[in-house]
């Protein structure tokens, strides 16, 4: 412990000699300060509130060539911010030194741009000429470090220290991305209630709030039943909410002109087509828009009525359609693809691959059909066409030989009808006259048709039940006598005498 | 003098409201037109087209379908259907000219940039139309765009791309001016008229001046 005494005590001795020799003061320190400054030549401490102080004093050793003090500094100051601490040394000769002080080794120092070397054991010791060209910037980098960058205010003298003190932080790394602050549209539309899309995807009704969006610009639409969609672009900003309050515009309804038709039928209860499109059984009116427009009556048993009527504005126009009773009827044959089909002994054809055909043009009345197919036993029967009808009837075709086939039960049918002697048809098939009992009927709804001069058509259905015979009486409705068209001929008298009374006056006047 | 500028300034209105008015109605076709070979469109043809895909029977029956709708008008001379993704790019999805021409025309997934990306925003709500004549790498067109909505059911009628056709901005330029010639050719003309009048007439009276001096015969 004495012997360290000692040597302190003859160092302060020889540098005192030192100084005093060389004319010079020393100012110690390491004045920290969030802030660039040169010591002023007396030794001074400065100490910033945001300075943390290390609990332990700790030694610098100062290399001042060509004198070598060991100085014990007061507890180490350290900042956050780059320091700059510089200690000056009286002016003297023609060399002087700037040493950099930095907290990590390997660094490299730039003095103005140009790098002078790396740091070791914490500073850099750079000779440089006091009149040459001065130094004005100090820089001090390291790979994945923030580069420390300052002034030098000044050079130094002859034998001068002028102390740079940089502190290299680490880069920081990002760990976490800052999140973007999203916006929102809010939308209300006059009248609510209208579907609400954004960049046409469809988002709800208004009024409504669309949350967690982009800072950007979006297509907005606005749509209502009746109304005309409005369409805009809105633009969301970081953390507001932008208004969208589109106002909807009825649409406008197209101002055609229109008229009336009344539409009356004879007989009654024709159905009526309007360019194709029914419209009801007559008599109704129908209003339409101005322009021709296409009528199309239709009745059973009547041929179809067609005109041409153009519609006036305004007006309402009256057609009347007497229909004439049709001829022709239409009959679909049901039986097996390749039967050939013969009406009242002329051959029709072949029933074709999807197993129906169609007869069109077929006279009204009683026809006689045979189905024949080679190995199977003809199918004969009588079928009543009627006028502008689709008549459709099933010819099955019985193989020749013993059926295979499971016998299906069977039910029929006992019919009375009054008056008695009425043609019978049983699935549009002649059947004979009642009174009657039709036997081997499939299980199942069938329509009957009783035919009888001077009586109107008897048409109905009934329930076939298997093993049973299901009776029917059909009370038969005398059809109506015309009626004497005796208005027309009293009409025609009443003119004629109108017309000679007229002539029989004039003659009186003349005389 | 004041007759001519009123007569200059007529014309030039005249014609600045006709060329405007024309443009107008060219958009506004080219938006119908678009908006209807839009619905002729089902989402289901252009579902899952990736990079590759094109020239694949998928691909080319859309392009086939493009084709004959845009071959109704000769003047339309690209029909290209896009994609807006939620990042706000614009990908192509299919474009009809690129069988034929696959180093001039667009494949699928390639981003696109125009300076008709607001048009195509919008167009996601509702036709559109270029404001004026734009260039692209593709070439100067006028572009309408028109929504595709998707067809998956109980769909409230969302869009799922967008279909754009292209007139070359030349026929437009065309069409928009032409009209307006013989409107400054009238203007031109009865300019003329006018300064003939004027000189005519001005003539014709200083003359009848000369003649009621005194001391002419």
């Amino acid at each position: 412990m004495h012997k360290q005494y000692l040597i302190v005590l003859l160092m302060l001795a020889l540098c005192t000699l030192g100084i005093a020799g060389a004319g010079a003061s020393q100012i110690i320190g390491n004045v920290t300060a969030p802030e660039t400054f040169v010591t002023p030549p007396a030794t001074t401490t400065t100490a910033i509130p945001v300075t943390v102080v290390t609990p332990m004093p700790t030694t610098v050793q100062t290399t001042i060539p060509p004198t070598t003090q060991i100085v014990t500094t007061p507890p180490t100051v350290v900042t956050t911010e780059p320091t700059i601490t510089i200690v000056t040394i009286a002016p003297g000769g023609g060399k002087g030194w700037i040493d950099v002080h930095c907290n990590v080794d390997g660094a490299i120092v730039y003095f103005d741009g140009v790098p002078q070397g790396t740091i070791s054991g914490g500073i850099l010791s750079v000779p440089v000429a006091v009149a040459g060209t001065p130094v004005s910037q100090v820089a001090v980098s390291m790979a994945g470090y923030t580069n420390w960058q300052g002034p030098l205010p000044r050079m130094p003298a002859e034998n001068e220290h002028v102390a740079v003190y940089a502190t290299l932080n680490p880069v920081p790394t990002q760990t976490t991305v800052p999140p973007v602050q999203s916006g929102a549209i809010y939308a209300s539309s006059t009248p609510a209630g209208a579907a609400i899309y954004l960049n046409g995807n469809f988002q709800g009704y208004s009024p409504l709030t669309i949350p967690n969006l982009a800072p950007s610009s979006f297509s907005m639409k606005a749509v209502l039943n009746g109304y005309t969609p409005d369409v805009q672009t809105v633009t969301v900003y970081a953390g507001s909410t932008a208004p969208y309050y589109p106002v909807l515009q009825q649409s406008p309804t197209p101002s055609r002109p229109t008229g009336s038709v009344s539409v009356t039928s004879q007989p009654g209860a024709a159905l009526v087509y309007v360019d194709g499109n029914y419209q009801g059984k007559a008599p109704l009116t129908v209003t339409l828009y101005t322009g021709s427009h296409n009528f199309r009556l239709s009745l059973s048993g009547y041929s179809d009525y067609s005109q041409t009527v153009y519609v006036n504005t305004n007006t309402n126009q009256q057609l009347n359609a007497i229909m004439t009773p049709a001829v022709y009827g239409t009959v679909a044959v049901t039986s097996m693809p390749g039967a050939t089909v013969a009406m009242d002994n002329a051959a029709q054809g072949t029933i074709p691959a999807g197993g129906t055909m169609t007869l069109y043009n077929v006279a009204n009345g009683n026809r006689l059909f045979k189905i024949s197919a080679a190995g199977y036993n003809d199918w004969l029967n009588s079928v009543y066409v009627k006028p502008n009808t689709l008549t459709s009837f099933t010819a099955t075709l019985v193989p020749i030989g013993p059926n295979p086939t499971q016998v299906l039960p069977t039910g029929g049918i006992t019919i009375a009808s009054a008056p008695v002697g009425a043609e019978l048809y049983i699935d549009n098939l002649f059947h004979g006259y009642t009174p009657a009992t039709i036997t081997n009927l499939t299980p199942g709804q069938h329509t009957i048709l009783l035919k009888y001069t001077g009586y109107v058509d008897y048409s109905g259905t009934a329930t076939v039940n298997p093993g049973q015979t299901t009776p029917l009486s059909i009370a038969m409705t005398p059809a109506p006598t015309p009626t004497p068209k005796s208005a027309l001929s009293a009409i025609v008298a009443l003119g004629a005498v109108a017309i000679i009374a007229g002539l029989f006056v004039s003659t009186r006047r003349r005389r | 003098m004041l007759v001519i500028i009123i007569i200059a300034a007529l014309t030039a209105y005249s014609y600045s409201s006709t060329k405007d008015k024309m443009a107008q109605n060219l958009e506004l076709g080219l938006e119908s037109t678009a908006g209807v070979m839009a619905t002729q469109i089902n989402a289901s043809e252009i579902e899952g087209l990736k990079p590759g895909d094109e020239l694949n029977p998928q691909y080319m029956a859309v392009v086939n379908k493009l084709r004959t709708m845009r071959s109704m008008n000769d003047h339309i001379v690209n029909a290209y259907i896009m994609h807006v993704n939620p990042d706000q790019t614009i990908t192509f999805i299919v474009d009809d000219l690129y069988p034929d021409d696959p180093q001039g025309s667009a494949k699928i997934g390639e981003v696109y940039t125009t300076p008709d990306r607001a048009e195509i925003f919008a167009a996601l709500s509702g036709p559109s139309a270029s404001k004026q004549p734009y260039t692209d790498k593709y070439g100067s067109f006028v572009s309408a765009y028109a929504p595709i909505d998707d067809s998956a059911a109980g769909s409230n009628g969302n869009t799922t791309a967008v279909l754009g056709i292209d007139v070359s901005a030349k026929d437009f330029t065309t069409y928009t001016h032409g009209e307006g010639y013989p409107i400054i050719a009238t203007g031109i003309v009865s300019m003329i008229l006018a300064a003939g009048a004027i000189l005519y007439f001005g003539m014709k009276l200083r003359k009848a001046e000369e003649e009621c001096r005194p001391g002419t015969k």
